[in-house]
């Protein structure tokens, strides 16, 4: 900290918002790499899909919304980028395994997977079906789950690799109507340190990204409904599940 | 932080937990929230 009175001046630094902080990346830290997103049509995904595309990595990416698959895989390609837009459901074993051969095939065996989808619904715990809570974990903490099974068996055939998996400051401290989600960003943080563990020694390092609130379309429109505030990127009605991936 | 993060902070983020950076980071719970789980109340 400096002690020159520049305090104000670092502080309006810090609260301005960033200016197109991709769009001449200083270094290519993922030349070559095969980089796996999986909810990667709008919000976080989006921004790191562009990011690693724009530092060398070719990506295969997923998402529920095939439009706006197909819009960021044009838009990284218009930038010289690779990236390959694959639809899977996130929570189904079957398509999450055909996404990571699919990938896998096209590009060849992977470097990195960012395990980002996730989904929310808030309302208070006993409104919650079981179904309800069922789909939230589903997503949330199966559906890293299920990615890194098939992921890591690439990685270790391939000598190593880095997974990033997206839990939540709701991990950390929350807010009232989120519990379901909140468990399960929280569940992903034993997930990544127990799975860390696994691999030590074998190349594969297995680490939580844990944001604050993002601004997303979503959450723009969520907060000028008067909504909570929640991490996805569907526009819901009262009472749906807000999806994300 | 007086307001939400944008996509691309958190993504440039994310690219630095992946990259080949900081080999000796695994099983990590890295925050970047503005601040917002170090304030009380």
């Amino acid at each position: 900290m400096e002690h020159d009175g520049k305090n104000s001046t670092e502080k309006s630094t810090l609260n301005r918002r960033p200016q197109t902080p991709f769009s001449a990346p200083h270094k290519k830290r993922f030349e070559g790499k095969v980089v796996l997103i999986t909810g990667a049509t709008s919000g976080i995904g989006r921004a790191a899909a562009m990011a690693f595309a724009a530092e060398g990595g070719r990506v295969a990416f997923c998402g529920r919304r095939e439009n706006l698959g197909h819009q960021v895989e044009t838009e990284i390609k218009a930038q010289g980028g690779e990236a390959t837009y694959i639809r899977p459901v996130v929570r189904d074993e079957s398509s999450v395994k055909e996404f990571v051969d699919r990938a896998a095939h096209r590009y060849g065996p992977l470097d990195v997977a960012f395990n980002n989808a996730g989904i929310t619904l808030e309302k208070a715990l006993h409104e919650y079906s079981s179904s309800e809570w069922d789909d939230i974990l589903a997503t949330n903490l199966r559906g890293v789950f299920l990615a890194m099974k098939y992921e890591i068996p690439y990685m270790l055939a391939n000598g190593g690799g880095s997974i990033v998996v997206t839990s939540s400051s709701n991990a950390i401290a929350t807010t009232e109507k989120r519990w379901a989600y909140t468990a399960s960003k929280r569940g992903l943080v034993g997930l990544v340190q127990s799975a860390a563990l696994d691999y030590v020694g074998k190349g594969i390092r297995v680490n939580a990204l844990i944001p604050g609130t993002t601004d997303t379309q979503l959450v723009r429109r969520v907060a000028h409904m008067g909504l909570p505030i929640f991490c996805g990127e569907r526009r819901p009605a009262f009472g749906q599940v807000h999806t994300s991936p | 932080m007086k307001r939400l993060a944008t996509a691309e902070e958190i993504a440039a983020f994310a690219l630095a937990l992946a990259s080949d950076d900081f080999p000796y980071m695994t099983g990590a719970q890295m925050v970047i929230d503005g601040g917002k789980t170090a304030q009380a109340g």
